[in-house]
């Protein structure tokens, strides 16, 4: 036991010293060079199951996201083949029981008869036409959010309606529309739902591009006054906005 | 100095992120007073009329601008001055003007002088002042030419104004080759072999383009020749007679080298035909037939279509390793794929209800999209020199003819009239 106190002991002090330094240098890392914010994207899947039957303006139509209800397939149950209370009784001479084979089996054959009537028939009622969409090819399904942040998703946030008055201002010429620019500003919100500052985190490269960003939150000024408990917080830390992203 | 870079870092930690999502898109604003006259006869008012109605008509096509009808112009044009200095540029943001093109023309004698500019009107400056000094004559290819560079100014693609567009047209039961400009205007035949000259390509210089020829042997066997025909001197010279199909045939992005399916060996395979030695050098092997074949802008790719896997589906091929993907998995027969120039689309024709459609999709086969429907067969998609437009045959108005639609196949424009059976147009890259 003594012994064994003798040599447990340094090695909880090496230890305590070791997980010490690390908590340290993870301070120290967090403060010098911080990591990117984490950026929650809700995720949508998309099967790709056949050509897609839609054209590319028309899907523009159709609201990814919406799920799409499928109708309440019409329940048609298969008559069963009926019993007769007396088969069980009757047990008589071989003649009547090929005669009863013989019954049973047209039974069954009218019965799966009817049965794949009712199938045919579930098959081949109308389709709307999201549903003849979903078929060929361009599945739409509604997708989940991965993000998996309670906290982030629970309440209707400030910055929600923020993204509301942005993105009905948010417009691109065609041309910058057809090429993949992206970019990262950051606005810092008074209480009077004035902008007070905004600066790019990441430009798109394309001054035209950057232009039509600060075009877009200049147009949706002034936003709703940030609620009391967020103000401190929408002035200090701002809101990180992706163009698209 | 380290604690307060801490801090503003800290602030982007935790400011939380929001992602805006697509933009709206929406047309760019354009006005184009007349042309205003400097030293010109009278009589000569014509060509300054052709010439704006030509800058209006190019940049209708191109589809991104929607222009001030010149009823709601301020501005009095007789007064105002085209260069900067010399109008004011209220006038125009009163009525909401995101650009503004102002030309003068001067003509003396034969030589015409063209002064064009274009104004961002919101930042109040020339973003683009040129001079342009040609024939009369030429008033045309001038205009184009501003054209391009006002495209090329506020896109920063190439302008397609002076390019042209190869088809194979039966006009009175021969086929032969015919080449247009962009817009389907200034059609001219090439070709006049009395025969069937099908599938077109153009030599990345724009000066020359191969061709395929039915002809019959002496021996009285029937062949599909190889051609290249020169626009410098109207030369045509032979590329291939080998036996069987010499046909489908696409230049490399250098010009050295034209793919083409070849059949001498008894299964269409698809080979690399050197344009100066002729020699030709086996890239594909497989028991299906390999036809159409493209070569990606960057060289190192090339694109066909084949039918090794059951149905037609379109692979491309590692040039340098021979290494094959195979990029589509659905449809029933795909056919013609093309490569666009920016590097990011193939676009391809897939038989869906019973005609073929037009569909895009990514370089490695993903995001596969449907640009025609409803409307005929279309088939032959060729992409633009810019990348934003795809030419195509389209059986829509019974006779196959020739189109242009946008990349998201929208705002269709058809391009001939009169001229036949129209099929597998090209468009040049310069």
């Amino acid at each position: 036991m003594a012994i064994n106190q003798f040599s447990i002991r340094p090695g909880i002090k090496k230890s305590a010293i070791l997980h010490g330094f690390i908590l340290l240098a993870i301070a120290v890392k967090s403060i010098v060079a911080p990591s990117d914010p984490e950026i929650y994207v809700p995720s949508l899947r998309v099967d790709i199951v056949d050509l897609p039957q839609l054209t590319r303006k028309e899907l523009e139509t159709i609201t990814p996201g919406k799920p799409i209800k499928e109708k309440e397939a019409e329940i048609i149950e298969a008559p069963k083949p009926e019993t007769k209370s007396d088969d069980m009784v009757l047990k008589e001479k071989d003649g009547k029981k090929k005669e009863k084979k013989l019954n049973a089996l047209e039974d069954k054959k009218t019965s799966a008869l009817t049965r794949i009537r009712a199938l045919e028939k579930i098959k081949t009622r109308d389709q709307t036409e999201e549903e003849k969409a979903l078929i060929r090819g361009n599945k739409l399904s509604a997708g989940a959010s991965t993000s998996g942040d309670a906290k982030e998703t629970a309440d209707p946030r400030y910055e929600d309606t923020v993204l509301q008055a942005i993105r009905q201002n948010w417009t691109l010429p065609i041309w910058l529309s057809r090429q993949n620019l992206s970019a990262l500003i950051q606005i810092k919100i008074e209480s009077s739902g004035r902008v007070a500052s905004k600066s790019f985190q990441r430009s798109s490269g394309n001054k035209q591009f950057d232009n039509a960003v600060l075009q877009a939150i200049d147009d949706s000024q002034p936003f709703d006054a940030p609620p009391e408990k967020d103000r401190s917080r929408i002035l200090d830390n701002g809101i990180l906005l992706g163009f698209p992203l | 100095m380290p604690l307060c870079l801490a801090a503003t870092s800290d602030a982007i930690a935790n400011a939380v992120y929001v992602p805006v999502g697509k933009a709206k898109t929406r047309k760019t604003i354009i006005a184009i007073p007349a042309i205003k006259p400097l030293k010109i006869s009278p009589g000569q008012d014509s060509i300054l009329t052709n010439i704006h109605k030509k800058l209006i008509d190019n940049l209708t096509f191109v589809d991104l601008f929607r222009f001030i009808s010149p009823k709601a112009f301020i501005e009095n044009t007789f007064k105002a001055g085209v260069a900067p200095g010399e109008f004011n540029y209220a006038n125009w943001t009163a009525i909401q003007t995101d650009f503004l093109i102002k030309v003068s023309v001067g003509i003396d004698g034969n030589t015409l002088n063209l002064s064009g500019y274009l104004y961002d009107v919101k930042g109040q400056k020339p973003i683009l002042s040129r001079n342009y000094v040609g024939r009369v004559a030429d008033s045309g290819d001038i205009a184009n030419t501003f054209s391009n560079h006002i495209v090329e100014t506020l896109t920063g693609l190439p302008g397609i104004f002076n390019t042209k567009i190869l088809a194979s047209c039966e006009k009175n039961g021969r086929k032969e080759i015919y080449v247009m400009n962009f817009d389907g205007s200034a059609t001219r035949q090439i070709t006049k072999h009395q025969s069937i000259a099908f599938s077109p390509a153009w030599h990345p210089d724009g000066n020359k383009f191969a061709y395929s020829l039915y002809v019959t042997k002496s021996n009285n066997q029937k062949n599909i020749n190889l051609y290249e025909y020169n626009f410098d001197n109207n030369q045509v010279r032979l590329l291939s007679n080998r036996r069987g199909i010499n046909s489908g045939s696409t230049y490399s992005p250098d010009g050295k080298n034209i793919a083409l399916t070849m059949s001498f060996l008894g299964n269409p395979e698809i080979f690399l035909l050197n344009t100066s030695s002729r020699s030709v050098e086996r890239m594909t092997k497989s028991f299906g037939f390999d036809v159409d074949p493209m070569f990606s802008p960057d060289g190192r790719w090339l694109t066909y279509s084949s039918n090794r896997s059951g149905a037609p589906m379109i692979f491309r091929q590692l040039l340098s390793g021979g290494k094959v993907d195979r990029l589509t998995y659905v449809g029933r027969y795909n056919a013609t794929p093309a490569w666009s120039p920016q590097n990011n689309k193939i676009a391809f024709a897939s038989w869906i209800d019973n005609r073929f459609d037009l569909f895009i999709m990514n370089p490695d086969g993903t995001n596969i999209e449907r640009l025609t429907k409803n409307q005929g067969s279309n088939e032959d998609p060729d992409f633009s020199a810019d990348g934003q437009f795809i030419v195509f045959s389209s059986n829509r108005t019974k006779t196959k003819n020739i189109y242009v639609m946008n990349i998201d196949g929208t705002f269709v424009r058809r391009l001939t009239y009169g001229l036949g059976n129209c099929v597998s147009p090209k468009w040049s890259r310069k």
